[in-house]
């Protein structure tokens, strides 16, 4: 039924032994460098959705001025057709 | 604790909410407590040292979000710290040690009136090893931590009257495996 592991410890831990991992200095390092990278993805993800708009936008622009471009040749096209039936 | 204490490190707590360099005062604080915690569970000086940076340091990334919930703030540590012991177990897949301090044993022991011996520690640790997690960090907490109940609800999240269950079937076990009539909070 053994589902966890006990040990018996003969000694207590040292205050001085602990003493010696506490360092408040880089846990505020770690803690700014941490926000910092975290600025950073969010901006980074801004600009990613901004790109993805601005691209978007260009197609649908793109796409419309062809489809302009395309009637407008049409039309010529017809214009000229009524022109040539009509001499 | 008391009204004064929880007053001032709230203070402390909405001064860290401007600048994280106040924090630094509860991190003194608290450090040994949540290190021997961990430790505790652990049984590993570096790894503990790891597990109570990212404790501190979550405690600090999330210190705008906490609100006073009746608890002092050092439940709100061990809660984190407790969250990243299990997840390190989670990701090692591991089985779960739990060390204990022979001199804190030997306390209860006597606090029990009962002769100590080396057979009765050998006893101890197998009737310790039988115990599911839930009811061993439960006892942890209130004889190692001296937690009460609402604290220890609080760090484990589950109910007051769940943490005491578990404290009573966990005491009531250890009757029974040491034939022993306990006296705790007045039953026996």
């Amino acid at each position: 039924m053994g589902r966890n592991e006990i040990r018996l410890k003969r000694q207590k831990l040292s205050s001085g032994r602990i003493a010696k991992h506490r360092n408040y200095d880089e846990l505020m390092a770690r803690h700014e460098r941490e926000k910092k990278i975290k600025r950073a993805t969010y901006a980074l993800v801004y600009f990613a959705i901004f790109a993805i708009l601005m691209i978007l936008l260009l197609a649908v622009l793109t796409i419309r001025k062809l489809e302009n471009q395309k009637a407008k040749e049409k039309k010529a096209v017809y214009a000229e057709s009524i022109i040539q039936y009509k001499i | 604790m008391s009204e004064a204490e929880l007053q001032q490190e709230y203070e402390i707590l909405e001064r860290s909410k401007k600048d994280p360099r106040a924090f630094g005062e509860l991190y003194e604080k608290y450090y040994d407590r949540i290190f021997r915690f961990v430790y505790r569970q652990t049984d590993d000086e570096d790894l503990t040292a790891d597990l109570c940076s990212q404790t501190f340091l979550g405690a600090l990334k999330n210190v705008q979000r906490y609100q006073f919930r009746g608890v002092p703030f050092s439940a709100w540590l061990y809660k984190i710290a407790s969250n990243e012991v299990n997840k390190h177990y989670r990701k090692q897949k591991k089985v779960k040690v739990f060390s204990i301090e022979e001199i804190r044993v030997r306390e209860l022991m006597e606090q029990a009136n009962e002769d100590w011996d080396e057979e009765l520690i050998e006893r101890m640790l197998t009737f310790l090893k039988g115990l599911p997690t839930e009811m061993l960090q439960v006892l942890e907490l209130r004889f190692f931590e001296d937690k009460d109940f609402k604290e220890i609800a609080f760090i484990l999240d589950i109910t007051e009257s769940g943490a005491k269950m578990r404290t009573y079937r966990a005491i009531d076990r250890l009757r029974k495996y040491f034939n022993l009539r306990i006296k705790y909070d007045g039953k026996e």
